[in-house]
């Protein structure tokens, strides 16, 4: 199943301005960019050398922020009940 | 914000936050259950059970009330190789009796219900805020900030901190320093609809009757394991990996799980599940070395965010409650008193460092370390204990006595006679 068919099955609220932020001085650099093969939810990728966030998907796990070996990433949450929204859990 | 001071503020409506501002609610404190999510439950998930321990001790009556899927009669550990696999099972009648043991309930329905029994016990939920920050005044904890401007302050004599694993408010408070990949692991899950029927003929099931089925050798010898749980008209497939090692197996956590979800044991297991919903969350490991500083002046840590969990038997609902209790006691006392200070607050950490949560976790404190410097227990071990049976079963004209041998001579290549002893030891020290 793809990651895109995935996370087409949650229910989000999307805010419009992306929660994370991503001080990218060292990515270019960074050889393994955990964050990319770490998320759960493909929301890193590498295209034309900068780091795309696509934050729509994000599940606010954290993995991002404890795995950028430089410390750049910071997740800070989306506002008043926006983001994920588990009817599961 | 209103403007009026709580006895106490509670960051974060999960088992444990929940659990705390019911207590202290019981009991006639003002209380504030502030949660980031549209409604409690909606940010959270974990693998799929909780014990019945210590939640019927404050609410005696939850099993009439509780959105329950399934009591857990049936505990499975299973240990695959690439076509293979060993299973164990207990099954125990009597978990199928009243008071129970376990149950497997969906975390969205199961918070929400719970933080309506602490509203219904007078604390004030207030949902969709993020709590940004903690108000100090002369390094005394004295409120918090969710925004900016005055309007988004709210003030209590004590706060206390439930916001989960990935804690921001423990490392602004300085109790801990930012998560390192050593000490937590990434816990990702799907959630299949499938017919009662059809879970309870396959897992062999009675109509309320549950699973709860543990996983090793799926994880590429990654520290971590996969779990089945049985919903109603679900289950639960995930699992969980040390985020060190998942940095260095550069493997997308998602095809982990398809790779697991299509294994030749547990394809079939899941056949015709219709998937309904994909989550993440981080899970503490570190086990009693993990645990931070608890207390502060004007300030409690409890559940996730004190990492109280352990992997042996998927505590950390129960461990996070437990912390509530203990947590909800102390801030009564401190009311009793009138003195809010470390003094007072302080007790929380005696009275859990006393409880079987924080005794528990003391007892298996070396285990986070051995599982993720011992590869051979996710890999090697599994492999080989499956190669043996497979070898015994094996009938082909060969001596037993010559399989015996053979397997020995495998285990000498790929473990080592001296390194299995260790092992055994070590594990012998952990669990005795």
């Amino acid at each position: 199943m793809s990651i895109d068919a995935r996370l087409s099955l949650n229910t989000y609220k999307v805010y419009k301005e992306n929660h994370i932020s991503v001080n990218r001085e060292k990515c270019a650099t960074c050889i393994d960019k955990p964050c990319i093969s770490c998320c759960p939810t493909g929301t890193y990728s590498w295209e034309k050398d900068d780091l795309i966030v696509s934050f729509e998907g994000c599940v606010e796990c954290g993995t991002c922020e404890i795995v950028c070996p430089y410390k750049k990433i910071l997740l800070s949450y989306p506002p008043a009940g926006h983001g994920i929204v588990y009817r599961y859990g | 914000m209103r403007s009026e001071k709580f006895d106490a503020i509670v960051v974060g409506a999960g088992p444990a936050g929940t659990t705390a501002a019911y207590v202290m609610a019981k009991a006639g404190l003002s209380v504030a259950l502030l949660e980031r999510g549209d409604y409690p439950g909606a940010k959270n998930m974990y693998g799929g059970a909780m014990y019945r321990w210590p939640l019927e001790s404050i609410i005696p009556d939850f099993l009439a009330k509780a959105p329950i899927e399934r009591r857990i009669v049936d505990h499975r550990l299973m240990i695959l190789s690439k076509s293979s696999g060993l299973t164990m099972n207990f099954k125990d009648l009597a978990f199928a009796k009243p008071p129970y043991n376990a149950f497997t309930v969906l975390r969205a329905k199961f918070d929400r219900w719970y933080a309506g029994i602490a509203e219904e016990a007078g604390a004030l939920l207030v949902t969709s805020t993020n709590v940004t920050d903690l108000i100090r005044d002369k390094g005394k904890v004295i409120g918090i900030r969710a925004g900016s401007g005055s309007e988004n302050e709210l003030y209590g004599d004590v706060v206390i901190v439930a916001d989960g694993a990935n804690s921001k408010l423990a490392v602004k408070a300085g109790l801990r320093r930012p998560l390192n990949p050593k000490e937590v692991a990434l816990g990702i899950k799907e959630t299949l609809e499938l017919d009662p029927v059809v879970i309870e003929s396959r897992f062999n099931l009675g109509r309320y009757e549950g699973a709860a089925i543990q996983i090793i050798g799926v994880t590429h010898g990654m520290m971590g394991g996969g779990f089945v749980y049985t919903n109603q008209n679900s289950l639960s497939i995930g699992i969980v990996v040390l985020l060190e090692h998942l940095i260095r197996m550069k493997m997308r956590p998602y095809d982990l799980l398809d790779e697991f979800k299509s294994h030749p044991i547990m394809a079939p297991m899941i056949e015709g599940g219709e998937p309904k919903e994909y989550s993440a969350h981080l899970v503490p490991e570190a086990g009693y070395y993990g645990i931070p500083k608890l207390c502060m002046d004007g300030l409690l840590l409890v559940g996730d965010a004190a990492f109280l969990t352990s992997s042996v038997y998927q505590e950390g609902v129960n461990m996070a409650m437990a912390s509530g209790i203990y947590a909800g006691r102390t801030v009564i006392e401190a009311k009793e008193r009138g003195d809010y200070s470390l003094k007072t607050l302080s007790n929380y950490e005696k009275l859990l460092r006393s409880s079987y949560v924080v005794r528990e976790l003391y007892h298996l404190r070396n285990l986070p370390e051995m599982f993720a410097n011992n590869p051979r227990l996710f890999s090697i071990y599994p492999d080989m204990i499956n190669y043996a049976i497979r070898e015994l079963l094996t009938m082909n004209g060969e001596l037993g006595r010559y399989k015996r041998k053979k397997i020995v001579r495998k285990v000498k290549e790929r473990i080592g006679l001296w390194r299995l002893l260790l092992d055994l030891v070590g594990i012998r020290r952990l669990l005795l």
